[in-house]
């Protein structure tokens, strides 16, 4: 044999048993299945709602109204989702801002400082939490946090009306964005918890043993350990909630007035995002409106793709680094 | 002065499952002590229980005539004034070599300022001062244990408890870090534990040396 054939990499064949091969197709198929799935809901979307995208193109994105006007002559409608965009982008915010640092507080102290058994039924509890649906929120939102929020909406009003989004000036409040983003923050509050939790506790003790070594407390161990440790785990745990946040329907429905008006007033009760908006035009739609709620759909689709997409980026990364 | 408040004694259980022994060690203020034994045989669990990161079964760890851990009494970590020097040095890979030795300080209080000026010294004590920008990941074994001892040092601490001091530095660095170490140890006033199986680390940096069978 001469030296340039032993220098050729050796083919090697693997024979896996048929166990593993039929194992292997039908997750695989699970893994594919659910890409499939993605696909063809786009794909729906994007061939229902072309004609809508073609006819008004990136004005469907930035415009205000919403009228479907004369609904034998599709010319006479003007249809843009800017307001409900821009609601949901609100609303999602407020969410977040809220939750968030309950949600750090409420991982590190599960993780940190309870008891093991309190720990367990903690977990339990916020477990229970994420799975509770989203109309039980939306009319408990109603019935018992809108006449709080009314009344602490008037409060603040009063005391802070010279910052430009707390100023009211119809004195109408209620249904209104911070309602929404308060009880989207309850809903999403167990996401970013349970994520932030997994992470924290991926901190590595040996360094928090050394903090404590040098003679830091448990908070300093905290501060300068777990908490930079976790950053980018909480990062992708609050860009999950922001998803959920995003394309929440029912609970929006129901504490958010739907007014077709970019409104930046978040204690005024005028608002709406695009999953509510679909919700609601969706039983009386004519059949030229109907592409237009698919076309708000496909908008609402990517957005939330984006976010969830990014939302596992920053989670991979974090887990590489644990 | 009585003689036990020079005196750092663990009498005792300490330990879980197969880790727990019996201990009895009193080390005086100025005589380094050093810890033999196989592996297994608790001298970890010692250094962990005198530091506070675990607690005595029964029995009591008594400092300078302080009670710091007695089962009704116990001193979180951070109040003892005792540092660890762990086999695997545990420096914050996130912060530089200053930050991680102003770390000590900070935690015990001081301002920002004076905690920098002190970790700048104490990297200068050490031969270190030129690492001070470094992260620790870009350091060599023995590099990494310089800045380990200066961060165990800066704190000025009653206790220093040394794990496998040179575990991670080559034979070449040894003589010389363990001159730098001995030198240290001989603070007034300084309680040492030296955790070693190089019996060569024992004889230069102990005075007595304790067996754990």
């Amino acid at each position: 044999m001469s030296t340039a054939e032993s220098l050729e990499p050796r083919h090697i064949t693997v024979r896996r048993p048929v166990v593993d091969r039929v194992f292997r197709t039908v997750i695989s198929s699970g893994a594919l299945l659910s890409l499939v799935v993605l696909a063809l809901i786009a794909g729906f979307l994007l061939y229902r709602g072309l004609e809508i995208f073609r006819d008004f193109g990136f004005g469907f994105i930035t415009g205000e109204k919403w009228d479907i006007g004369n609904p034998e002559d599709t010319s006479t409608a003007v249809l843009g989702i800017g307001a409900m965009l821009v609601g949901s982008v609100l609303t999602a915010f407020i969410a977040v801002v809220i939750a968030l640092p309950f949600a750090m507080a409420a991982a590190l102290f599960i993780e940190y400082y309870s008891p093991r058994r309190l720990r367990t039924v903690l977990t339990s509890v916020l477990d229970f939490a994420a799975a509770i649906p989203s109309v039980i929120y939306g009319i408990w939102g109603y019935a018992v946090l809108l006449p709080l929020v009314e009344s602490w909406s008037k409060g603040i009003e009063r005391n802070l009306d010279f910052i430009p989004f707390i100023d009211v000036p119809s004195e109408i409040f209620g249904r209104s964005p911070f309602l929404a983003g308060l009880l989207l923050s309850l809903m999403i509050l167990p996401i970013i918890t349970s994520v932030a939790r997994e992470v924290y506790g991926q901190a590595p003790r040996d360094l928090v043993d050394a903090s404590y070594a040098l003679g830091s407390t448990k908070w300093g161990a905290i501060r300068n350990v777990v908490l930079p440790f976790g950053r980018s785990g909480l990062v992708g745990g609050t860009m999950l909630g922001l998803g959920r946040a995003l394309g929440e329907t029912v609970a929006v429905y129901l504490t958010l007035n739907l007014v077709f008006d970019v409104n930046f007033r978040i204690l005024a009760s005028a608002g709406g995002n695009v999953a509510s908006l679909i919700a609601t035009k969706f039983g009386e739609a004519t059949p030229y409106e109907l592409k237009g709620l698919m076309a708000a759909g496909l908008v609402l689709f990517a957005v939330t793709l984006a976010v969830n997409l990014l939302a596992t980026v920053v989670v991979n990364r974090s887990r590489r680094v644990a | 002065m009585d003689g036990d408040e020079l005196t750092l004694s663990v009498h005792g259980s300490i330990g879980r499952g197969s880790f727990a022994r019996e201990v009895s060690l009193d080390v005086v203020a100025g005589v380094p002590v050093g810890l033999v034994g196989p592996n297994g045989s608790g001298k970890s669990t010692l250094l962990h229980t005198v530091a506070g990161l675990e607690r005595m079964r029964s029995g009591s760890v008594v400092l300078d005539g302080t009670v710091v851990d007695d089962g009704s009494t116990f001193l979180e970590p951070g109040e003892r004034r005792c540092v660890v020097m762990f086999q695997d040095l545990r420096l914050f890979p996130d912060m530089s070599v200053e930050r991680n030795v102003e770390f000590g300080p900070r935690c015990h209080g001081a301002p920002r300022a004076e905690a920098r000026d002190r970790a700048v010294a104490a990297l200068d004590a050490v031969g270190a001062a030129h690492l001070a920008s470094r992260m620790p990941g870009t350091l060599s074994g023995g590099e990494k244990q310089r800045v380990a001892l200066a961060r165990a040092l800066v704190t000025n601490p009653r206790v220093i408890l040394l794990d496998e001091p040179f575990a991670a530095v080559d034979s070449d660095s040894r003589p010389a870090l363990r001159e730098l170490l001995a030198a240290a140890l001989s603070a007034p006033g300084l309680h040492a534990v030296v955790v070693s199986h190089d019996p060569e680390d024992l004889r230069g940096l102990a005075s007595v040396t304790v067996s754990f069978a």
